[in-house]
C-alpha cells in the first residue's frame, strides 16, 4: 500500500519537475540575447513565407522588359531581375520554398532518423549491426556529393530535393537517437524503471525519449539551416529547384551572368540565405546552451 | 599563538563564484594561522568552501568564475596575492604543493606518468635530464610504484597508484605546506591507509607543514594537531583537536559528531543533522547554521555571531558557546 | 600498430562495395533512358533497342551490377560517359588531382588558420579576440560558401581587378577558390577548437599543471593543446567531407575543370556513369582520409593506442 503511494507520489514529482524543466529551459533560453535574435528572425522569415502571397508587393512571375534590371528604388525596394520581376517579392516567395525544403527534410530525417535509431539501439543484435554498417557507408559519402546522387535519381522538383535532403539526414539522426539510447540504456533509473514492470514501449517513450530530445532538437534546428544552404548550392549549379521557381540558389544561378553589372541581384538572395541561416544557427546554439547548462561555462 | 610563529597566515579571505545568472558565495571571511610543521584539518561538508580555500592559496582558482574579492595569504609573512604571476610560478610545486581530490582526472592522460613527476622536479631544480629522470624514479619509488613503470600512461595505472603519482608529484620537491584535498576520498580503506601512512611519514621527516580537506573525522583524529570545522563558507569552530574532538561547542560540530556511529555505545538511532547545507546563492541571515540548529533563538535569526575565543586557542562563531553576555550583538 | 592498419584497410573494404552498391543502385533508378542520352531524341525506336542490347541494359540488375563492380575491381573501368564517349577512368586521372589539391588545401588552410584561432578565444575567454572569433565563426557558419565565393569575385575581379574571375593557371588563380571553400571550415575549426579547449582548461590535470608551477604558456601548449586537439582530428576529417562538398560547388564556379564539375554536368545531362564514377571516387578519397585521421588518433592518445593494441603488458620485465 504505502509503496503504491510512494510511487505515484514519485511519479507525481517527476511530472512536475518536468514541467519545471521545460520553463526552466525556456528561462535559460530567453537569458541568451543570441537566441532571442535569432528566435525573433527566424519567426518573421516564417511569417513572410507564410504571408508571401500578401506582403509580396508585385506577381512573382511577372515578367516586364522596360524596367528590368532595376536598382533597388522606392517602387522595387530590392530592384528587379533580367526580366523585369520583382526581386522582393520573389525573395519573400524564395523564403516559401527554402522553408518547406529546410523544415521538411529535417522533419524527414528526425522522424525516420528516430525510428531507425530508436530499432537499433533498443534491440541492439544483427539488426542494429545491420543498420549501423548502412549508416557507415551513407556517411562514408560527403554530404553534397550524396544529396547530389540522390537528386540524380530522383529527379528534379522541389519534393525530390526534400527527399533527396531528407535521405542524406537520416544516418546522421539515427546514429545521434541511437548513442542516445545506448546511454539511457546504462543508466540505472531504467533498471528502476524495469522492475517496476514498465514495458518496453513505456520505457522507451516515457524514459527513453525525453533524454535524447534534447540532442535531437538542437541537431534539427542547426539542420534547417544547413539545409537550406545545401539546396540552395544545388540549386546554384542546376541540379535542384529550377528556375524560374523563385528559390533563393536558382534565383542566385538566375543571376549569375549579371553578376558585375548589377551586383543587388546576386546579393539580396545570398543575403537572405545567410540571414535564415544565421538565425536558426543562433537559435540552435542558444538551445543547446539551454538544454545542456552544463556545456556552458 | 604567537604572531611570529605563525608560517601560513590567512585573512579575511572572500570568494565568490559569478556567473550572469547567480553568485556563489563560496568562502566568506575565512582567517586562520597554522605554525611550521602542524597538521590542520579542514573539516565540512560537500560545498562548504574547503576545496575553494586551497585553491586560493594556490591561487589555481578557475577564474572565471571565481573572483577572489579580498583577504591576504601570508606565507612566511609575505602576501602570496601581491606576487606576480612569474613568481607565483616558482612558489606552486615548489614551497607550496597540492594533492587534489579526484586521482581519476588529475593527471594528463597523453603525457607518461613518469615525465609528469620529472616535469615538476625539473621545473624547480637546476639538475641534468639524467638526474631529474633519476629522481622521479626515486620518487615513483617512494610512493611504492616500481620504477620500470616510468613510462606508463595514467590509463594503465588503477584509482589508488594514480593517486600515489598525484602525491609524489606533490612531495617531489619538499614542499614547506602541503595542501591535501580529500587525498583518500576516492580510495579503498586499505590504500586510504597506505596513504595515511605515506603522509604522515613525510610530515614527520620533513616538518612539511600540512592542510587536510576532509570530511572524514576518523582521518582528522588520526592525522591532525589542529581542526577548523567549516559551514557555509566560514570557519564555525576551531582549535587544538583535543578542544575540538572532547569539547565541541558549536551546534554544528555538535551535530558532526552525533552523525557518527560509536562503537561502544549501543544507540538505537544517529542522529544526523537535520536539513540541508543552506543554498551558497542566497545565505541565511544571521548564523549561517540557524534554520538547521536546535538552540536557534531570534538573536541567531538576525545577528551574525563573531569567531570568539572561548578557551585559549579554542575558537566558536556562535552566540551561545559560553555566558551569553559576551556574545555583543549591535543589532 | 601494423595489425591494426590492416584490420582498419580491411574494414573498409566492405564499406566501399557497400557505397559502390547504393550509387549503382541509385543510378539504376534514376529516371530517363540512357539509349536516348546517347542517340539524342531523333533515334529511332530500334535505334535505342540495340545501342540498350549493346551496352547491356536489358541484362538482369544484378547482373550489369555485377559486371561493374567486374570491371571495376579487376580492370579499375568506371565504364564511359554517354556523352563524349571516353572512359570515365582516363578522364578521372586527368581530374582527380586538381580537386585533391583543391581539397587539401583547402582544408590545410582551415587547420592553420582555425586551431591558433580557436586556441586564442579559449585562452582568453570573454576578451575581444574571443567574442570577434566567435562572431566570425557564427557568420562563417551561416554563410554560404558558393555565395561568399561570388561576393569574392565581384569584390577582387570586378571592382579591384587583383585576381582572375575563372579559370587554371598560375597560383593567383587559386586564392578565391580555396578561400571561398576554406572559410567555413576555418569557422568550424576555430568553434571546435574553442570548446575543446575550454573543456580541457577547466579539467582538473590542467589546474594540477599549473599547482605544479609550470608557467602559463606551458600549460596550454604542453599540456592543454595535445589534449584539445584529438577531437579536433575526427571533427577535421569530417569537415573535409564538407570541403569536398564545397570544391564541387567551387569548380563550377571558377571553371577548375576537376571531378566536380565533371560531375554536374554529366548530373545535368544524365550522364549516369560518370556521376556513379565520379560519386564512388570521392567518396572513397574521403574514406581514406578518415581511416588516416582515426590512424593519426590511434598514434597521439595513447588511451586508443592501447585499446587497439590489446592493453600492453604491465612493466617490462629486465
Amino acid at each position: 500500500m504505502t509503496d503504491t503511494m510512494n510511487i505515484k507520489k514519485i511519479e507525481e514529482t517527476m511530472k512536475a519537475k518536468k514541467k519545471s524543466q521545460v520553463l526552466e529551459v525556456m528561462k535559460r533560453l530567453s537569458y541568451n540575447k543570441g537566441a532571442v535574435v535569432g528566435g525573433i528572425l527566424f519567426l518573421l522569415v516564417l511569417l513572410a513565407a507564410v504571408f508571401a502571397p500578401l506582403l509580396a508587393p508585385f506577381d512573382y512571375a511577372e515578367i516586364n522588359i522596360q524596367d528590368r534590371c532595376m536598382s533597388p528604388c522606392l517602387a522595387h525596394l530590392f530592384g528587379t531581375d533580367q526580366m523585369g520581376r520583382d526581386i522582393l517579392s520573389r525573395a519573400l516567395y524564395g523564403a516559401r520554398y527554402s522553408m518547406i525544403i529546410g523544415i521538411g527534410s529535417v522533419v524527414f530525417s528526425a522522424v525516420f532518423g528516430i525510428i531507425i535509431g530508436a530499432i537499433a539501439g533498443y534491440y541492439g543484435g544483427w539488426l542494429d549491426n545491420f543498420i549501423m554498417r548502412l549508416c557507415d557507408i551513407i556517411q562514408s559519402i560527403p554530404g553534397l556529393i550524396l544529396n547530389i546522387a540522390l537528386a540524380c535519381a530522383l529527379g528534379p522538383g522541389i519534393f525530390n530535393i526534400i527527399l533527396a535532403l531528407g535521405i542524406e539526414g537520416i544516418a546522421g539522426t539515427a546514429r545521434l537517437m541511437r548513442s542516445s539510447i545506448l546511454n539511457v540504456r546504462k543508466m540505472e533509473y531504467l533498471d528502476a524503471a524495469r522492475t517496476s514492470n514498465c514495458g518496453n514501449y513505456r520505457i522507451i517513450l516515457k524514459h527513453v525519449f525525453p533524454n535524447t530530445f534534447a540532442p535531437i532538437l538542437v541537431q534539427s534546428t542547426m539542420g534547417v539551416g544547413s539545409r537550406i544552404m545545401l539546396a540552395a548550392s544545388m540549386s546554384y549549379v542546376g541540379i535542384g529547384v529550377q528556375p524560374p521557381t523563385p528559390e533563393w540558389g536558382a534565383m542566385l544561378a538566375d543571376s549569375r551572368d549579371f553578376l558585375m553589372e548589377y551586383p543587388y541581384m546576386c546579393l539580396i538572395p545570398g543575403i537572405c540565405i545567410m540571414v535564415v541561416v544565421l538565425a536558426l544557427n543562433l537559435l540552435g546554439d542558444g538551445l543547446r546552451d539551454a538544454l545542456d547548462p552544463k556545456l556552458k561555462k | 599563538m604567537d604572531e611570529k610563529k605563525a608560517f601560513l597566515q590567512i585573512k579575511n579571505l572572500n570568494v565568490e563564484y559569478v556567473t550572469k545568472e547567480e553568485t556563489v558565495h563560496a568562502v566568506n571571511g575565512v582567517s586562520f594561522k597554522l605554525e611550521k610543521g602542524k597538521v590542520l584539518g579542514l573539516v565540512g561538508e560537500t560545498g562548504a568552501g574547503k576545496t575553494t580555500i586551497a585553491r586560493a592559496i594556490l591561487r589555481v582558482l578557475q577564474e572565471p568564475p571565481a573572483v577572489l574579492k579580498e583577504g591576504e595569504i601570508l606565507l612566511a609573512g609575505k602576501n602570496l596575492l601581491e606576487l606576480p604571476e612569474e613568481k607565483i610560478c616558482h612558489v606552486r610545486g615548489k614551497k607550496i604543493t597540492m594533492i587534489f581530490q579526484d586521482p581519476m582526472t588529475s593527471l594528463n592522460p597523453v603525457m607518461s606518468v613518469g615525465s609528469q613527476i620529472a616535469e615538476v622536479i625539473a621545473l624547480h631544480n637546476k639538475i641534468s635530464k639524467n638526474e631529474v629522470r633519476k629522481k622521479a624514479e626515486e620518487m615513483l619509488e617512494t610512493v611504492g610504484i616500481p620504477a620500470e613503470r616510468y613510462d606508463e600512461f595514467p590509463h594503465q595505472f588503477s584509482g589508488g597508484m594514480k593517486q600515489r603519482v598525484v602525491i609524489a608529484i606533490a612531495l617531489a620537491c619538499n614542499p614547506a605546506l602541503l595542501l591535501a584535498d580529500e587525498p583518500t576520498t576516492a580510495l579503498d580503506v586499505t590504500i586510504q591507509a597506505q596513504v595515511l601512512e605515506l603522509m604522515k611519514k613525510l610530515n614527520r621527516e620533513n616538518n612539511t607543514t600540512t592542510i587536510l580537506i576532509t570530511h572524514d573525522l576518523g582521518v582528522v583524529a588520526e592525522m591532525c594537531d589542529e581542526v577548523a570545522i567549516v559551514y557555509a563558507g566560514e570557519i564555525v569552530e576551531s582549535g587544538s583537536l583535543e578542544d575540538v574532538f572532547e569539547n565541541p561547542s558549536h551546534p554544528y560540530t555538535v551535530g558532526l559528531f552525533g552523525a557518527l556511529p560509536k562503537i561502544r555505545e549501543d544507540v538505537e538511532w544517529l542522529s544526523p543533522i537535520e536539513g540541508m547545507p543552506p543554498d551558497p546563492t542566497d545565505l541565511p541571515k544571521g548564523c549561517k547554521f540557524h534554520p538547521r540548529c536546535p538552540k536557534a533563538t531570534e538573536q541567531c535569526r538576525s545577528c551574525q555571531p563573531d569567531l570568539k575565543e572561548i578557551t585559549q586557542g579554542h575558537k566558536c562563531r556562535c552566540h551561545f558557546a559560553e555566558e551569553k553576555e559576551g556574545s555583543g550583538c549591535p543589532n | 600498430m601494423g595489425k591494426y592498419i590492416l584490420k582498419r584497410i580491411l574494414l573498409m573494404i566492405p564499406v566501399i562495395i557497400g557505397v559502390i552498391i547504393l550509387v549503382f543502385t541509385l543510378m539504376q533508378i534514376a529516371p530517363g533512358d540512357p539509349a536516348e542520352v546517347i542517340l539524342g531524341m531523333t533515334a529511332t525506336d530500334a535505334q535505342k533497342e540495340a545501342m540498350r542490347q549493346s551496352l547491356g541494359l536489358n541484362d538482369p540488375y544484378i547482373v550489369q551490377l555485377g559486371r561493374y563492380m567486374s570491371d571495376l575491381f579487376f580492370h579499375f573501368d568506371f565504364g564511359s560517359s554517354y556523352i563524349t564517349g571516353v572512359s570515365v577512368t582516363v578522364e578521372m586521372m586527368e581530374r582527380f588531382p586538381k580537386t585533391l589539391i583543391f581539397a587539401v588545401s583547402s582544408m590545410v588552410l582551415s587547420l592553420v588558420i582555425g586551431i591558433p584561432l580557436g586556441v586564442t578565444a579559449a585562452v582568453h575567454q570573454n576578451s575581444v579576440a574571443d567574442y570577434g572569433t566567435m562572431g566570425l565563426a557564427l557568420v562563417g557558419t551561416s554563410l554560404p560558401g558558393f555565395w561568399f565565393a561570388l561576393v569574392l569575385i565581384l569584390f577582387f575581379s570586378g571592382k579591384l581587378g587583383w585576381l582572375p574571375a575563372y579559370g587554371i593557371g598560375g597560383i593567383e588563380y587559386w586564392i578565391m577558390p580555396i578561400i571561398s571553400t576554406a572559410f567555413a571550415g576555418i569557422t568550424t575549426m576555430a568553434r571546435q577548437m574553442r570548446s575543446g579547449m575550454l573543456e580541457v582548461i577547466h579539467s582538473d590535470y590542467i589546474t594540477m599543471a599549473k599547482a605544479k608551477g609550470v608557467k602559463k604558456r606551458s600549460v596550454i601548449y604542453k599540456h592543454a593543446l595535445p589534449n584539445a586537439l584529438i577531437p579536433v582530428i575526427t571533427v577535421a576529417s569530417m569537415s573535409f567531407g564538407t570541403s569536398l562538398g564545397g570544391t564541387l560547388i567551387a569548380e563550377t564556379i571558377f571553371s577548375i575543370p576537376g571531378v566536380g564539375v565533371y560531375i554536374v554536368n554529366a548530373v545535368n545531362n544524365r550522364d549516369y556513369p560518370v556521376v556513379q564514377g565520379g560519386v564512388i571516387i570521392l567518396a572513397v578519397t574521403f574514406s581514406i582520409i578518415m581511416l588516416l585521421c582515426d590512424l593519426l588518433i590511434a598514434a597521439i592518445d595513447p588511451r586508443v593506442k592501447a585499446q587497439i593494441t590489446g592493453g600492453r603488458k604491465r612493466g617490462k620485465k629486465k
